[in-house]
């Protein structure tokens, strides 16, 4: 049991900054994720939680010791691969027990362990068979027996679920969230897939360039977006961001106004909203906070997205699945008043934002 | 190619189809006869060798030039020198090679280090023997050494090592990395993941690293032909090479030494015919 | 609480990266580099065989020898003959064969190892085996010859054929070698690029030049880096075949340098023309490696 901290954390490699004065602390049986866009620094971040990149400059500590200069194997850590590195020449059983094996645990407890840990995963019926002989599922199931079989003070996942397809995906995560509950382990979970992430953390890390953009509970991810670039990121079909410019407190951009942001102008501005935060009307609503051509029409089966062309860009919103408009129809949109988010485009970061009538 | 050539008329294919294989057949007369030829006259007596017309078959096949050879003249004394140097030179190249192979696959260095020294061990290799003898001629003979097969071994190694390196660099960079962090991760150390993850699963090149490097070494001739003058230190080409004088070639004693010489090469060829490619080229061409 | 591991762990650990570099680089640097500069050392002295004489110091005098030296001059030119035709004839040949029996001999495993026995084999007894079939008495191909009507000859002791002799010796040899590599190359090609230019109606003998040739560059390249680089260094078969004759038409570099240090008990001059030769190999290893970038 462990709780993780990174004290300006910083990793160059040669020129290139992966990440960037990192501060960031897991709590003990925290199930953290690092979510973020490929290259924005998250599996370079975990990477040194497990010895296998060294800080540039920095401290990090696993409870109060400084890990920076412990070699991984006095680290205590254990890490699912997105390949699961699976030891191929050898069976299930001494894959799974291979930790067990380096640490000379004697046989009686060896044996013990990794038939327990075998029958926890499923795969007490597999034990003498190789990785090769196995099915994706199971070869990631050998995997986590692996991570789990010394029961470490922190485990280290990186993408372990992206090797797999939509089906399983859903039952391992379902499966992974389970066990982390059951066992109580510290865990760090490196993905670029906002769902898993939104699903399985404790709180989510938004990284981006190698920085984090924003620290919270996937709902506060999710509904109080801090930057352009979580607000972007998060959600999908993901938020439409429509530039303007706001003029002593009105939003402005073609064919849309909304005012409420107080008396400030901003040369530079973006207004988000979520596809599902509006709705699709008739083009002579009254109410309708603009109108514009229909673009496309998409039945996903639970609803329907549906584009409008507006200005130069589409903008997607998310209708009832009965929807009959038509491609190059015009139609209405209404925006709901209190889920509107306000951006300074030039900081990227959010302005307080009130929408009136 | 293969959809340029099926719009083709079925006519000009099969014509295609009997160019290739009578292409084979005679490639393979070609390659085969030399090596049948040699192993023909030593099995003949030398009335027979030297014949006309040819005798393309031995009539009265002997044994007699295999008795000439390995009881009455020293050759199985050179064969056993040969192969005990070879062993020496694949035991001490394949070792240093493979730690080496492993570094420059894996590690970072400062400076591009990886990229020079790797360039460098290269072009070690690409140097011709002819030049270094002068030099090795005099330090073996300062120490003492001429006439060793110590002496044999190091200059063997000299070109064998850089070979050796390059092929396990090749077949170390074909493992996923995963295996050995993975390792590293559950607790062992670097060193520990190279012996227990990263070699054993090198282990098919590992093998044909040394069964290449057994050829190159078994084959060699220009430096033992300085470096050793003795009968006690001299290899198998060298005492073949040593039965054709000025004054007279003893044909048939040559032809059965130099079949024995082919015998385990073929066999060593067969070994490795999956990694020939590789072997051939320095590990540059994956076959 | 963390354990830091032991001193000498950590230390090993940290440092493996160098440890596991350095026994190869210490050889090699040992075995190549001190020759080097030893044999510099050797090209300025006039050496006596005998270790007990003292050498002499004569400055750029064996350098300056290879000016006016006619049969270094001859030996130069040999190689380079050599060298030029050979590997020409072996990479036309390799490739031609490849390209024919690609699609056929691909499956025949067995069949393509039998094919690449000879460059295995010792190049003694190539050479012995060579000496055999050229026998001007009683060898096969005068059998042939004569078979055919033609007039027999004296081969390998030919003033005119002596390096003919040699070069299908080897031409025997190392085609084998040019064949495979080819044949790896034309086996990893993408088949898409085919199927498009197919579709796009260019001929076989458009899709030769404008895809086979280019995805071969690499290979290409690399198979003539080696087959050159082996071509300079020529030496069994001239030993045992020819001996560098007659009236020294064979006469290679490698036996040049054997004959001055050994025959003529010159070793300064020779590595002298050893320098020369390194040199030569240096500048175009190098410029073959980088335009190759095969160090990566």
């Amino acid at each position: 049991m462990a709780s993780v901290r990174f004290e300006r954390v910083t990793k160059k490699f040669g020129e290139f900054v992966a990440v960037h004065d990192f501060d960031l602390e897991i709590r003990d049986k925290e199930f953290l994720v690092l979510l973020g866009p490929s290259g924005c620094g998250k599996t370079t971040t975990m990477r040194m939680v497990a010895g296998l990149e060294e800080a540039t400059s920095g401290d990090i500590y696993i409870d109060a010791d400084r890990i920076n200069d412990v070699l991984p194997k006095y680290r205590d850590v254990a890490m699912v691969f997105q390949s699961y590195a699976l030891y191929p020449h050898l069976t299930v059983e001494d894959n799974i027990g291979y930790p067990l094996k380096i640490r000379k645990v004697p046989p009686e407890e060896y044996k013990r362990r990794v038939s327990e840990v075998a029958r926890r995963v499923e795969l007490d019926t597999m034990l003498k068979r190789l990785p090769k002989e196995l099915s994706g599922g199971q070869r990631q199931r050998v995997a986590l027996a692996r991570a789990i079989v010394r029961t470490p003070r922190v485990f280290l996942m990186d993408e372990p679920l992206s090797n797999l397809d939509a089906k399983l995906r859903t039952q391992m995560r379902a499966e992974l969230k389970h066990l982390q509950h059951e066992l109580q382990v510290t865990t760090i979970y490196v993905t670029h897939d906002q769902i898993e992430a939104m699903t399985l953390a404790n709180r989510v890390a938004v990284m981006n360039k190698g920085v984090i953009e924003q620290l919270g509970t996937p709902r506060e991810i999710y509904n109080d977006p801090r930057t352009l670039f979580v607000a972007g990121f998060i959600g999908s079909p993901s938020m439409n961001l429509i530039p303007g410019e706001v003029k002593d407190g009105v939003f402005e951009s073609a064919g849309l106004r909304v005012g409420g942001a107080g008396r400030v102008t901003i040369p530079r501005a973006v207004l988000g909203v979520r596809p599902e935060d509006a709705l699709v009307t008739a083009a002579d609503d009254a109410q309708a906070n603009l109108v514009a051509p229909i673009y496309s029409v998409e039945l996903t089966g639970e609803n329907t997205l549906v584009s409008l062309q507006l200005g130069g860009r589409l903008m997607t919103l998310r209708a009832d699945k009965n929807f009959a408009g038509q491609i190059d129809q015009p139609a209405g949109v209404k925006i709901a008043r209190d889920r509107m988010f306000l951006f300074d485009a030039d900081t990227e970061r959010r302005v307080d934002f009130k929408p009136e009538g | 190619m293969a959809t340029a050539i099926r719009t083709r008329s079925r006519a000009w294919e099969r014509a295609l189809r009997i160019a290739a294989y009578l292409t084979i057949l005679v490639a393979l007369v070609l390659t085969l006869f030399p090596v049948y030829w040699i192993a023909a006259n030593s099995f003949k007596f030398d009335i027979d060798i030297f014949a006309v017309p040819p005798e393309w078959v031995p009539r009265n096949p002997t044994l007699k030039h295999y008795d000439e050879a390995f009881i009455e003249r020293p050759f199985l004394r050179y064969a056993l020198n040969s192969f005990l140097v070879a062993v020496g030179t694949t035991v001490v190249s394949v070792t240093f090679g493979t730690m080496a192979g492993y570094a420059l696959a894996r590690f970072s260095y400062p400076w591009q280090w990886r990229r020079q020294i790797s360039f460098w061990i290269l072009s070690t290799r690409m140097m011709p023997p002819i030049v270094s003898i002068i030099p090795l001629y005099l330090f073996f003979n300062y120490f003492d050494m001429l006439n060793t097969k110590s002496a044999l071994i190091i200059a063997y190694t000299a070109f064998n090592l850089p070979f050796a390196t390059w092929m396990m660099k090749s077949y170390f960079q074909d493992l996923p990395i995963e295996l050995e962090e993975a390792a590293i991760v559950d607790g062992d150390t670097r060193w520990g993941a190279f012996l227990h993850v990263a070699l054993p699963l090198a282990r098919p090149g590992l093998a044909a690293t040394a069964i290449f490097s057994l050829i190159i070494s078994w084959n060699e001739f220009l430096l033992s032909l300085v470096i050793t003058l003795t009968e006690q230190s001299q290899t198998l080409p060298i005492g073949i090479a040593g039965r054709v004088t000025q004054y007279n070639t003893y044909w048939g004693e040559i032809s059965a030494a130099g079949f024995m010489a082919c015998v385990p090469i073929v066999i060593f060829a067969f070994i490795v015919q999956k990694h020939l490619v590789r072997g051939l080229s320095l590990g540059a061409v994956k076959g | 609480m963390v354990k830091a591991g032991g001193g000498l762990e950590c230390w090993a650990e940290r440092h493996l990266r160098y440890l596991m570099l350095a026994p190869t680089v210490l050889i090699l640097l040992a075995l190549t580099i001190f020759p080097s500069i030893y044999m510099f050392y050797a090209a300025v002295h006039r050496v006596s065989p005998n270790p007990d004489l003292p050498w002499q110091f004569v400055g750029f005098d064996n350098f300056g020898r290879l000016l006016v030296d006619a049969q270094f001059q001859v030996a130069l030119r040999n190689t380079a003959v050599f060298t030029i035709i050979a590997v020409s004839i072996e990479f036309l040949l390799g490739l031609g064969l490849a390209l024919l029996l690609d699609r056929f001999i691909r499956r025949l495993t067995f069949l393509k190892t039998v094919l690449m026995v000879p460059m295995m084999l010792p190049p003694i007894a190539v050479a012995i085996t060579w000496k055999l079939i050229y026998e001007p008495q009683f060898g096969v191909l005068n059998e042939i010859m004569f078979r055919l009507g033609l007039p027999t000859q004296a081969w390998a002791g030919d003033v005119n054929l002596a390096m003919f002799s040699i070069i299908v010796a080897d031409v025997w040899q190392w085609t084998p070698f040019i064949f495979l590599l080819m044949l790896a190359g034309l086996a990893s090609l993408p088949v898409e690029p085919y199927e498009a230019a197919a579709l796009d109606g260019a001929s076989s003998w458009r899709q030769f030049w404008d895809l086979t040739l280019p995805f071969l560059k690499p290979v290409i390249a690399i198979a003539l880096l080696l087959r050159v680089m082996d071509a300079l260094r020529l030496f069994d078969l001239v030993f045992i075949l020819t001996g560098g004759g007659p009236a020294d038409r064979t006469k290679v570099l490698s036996l040049y340098i054997y004959q001055v240090a050994y025959r003529f008990a010159d070793p300064g001059y020779a590595a002298a023309i050893s320098l020369f030769v390194l040199f030569v190999t240096i500048i175009l290893s190098t410029w073959f490696m980088k335009r190759m970038r095969l160090a990566e």
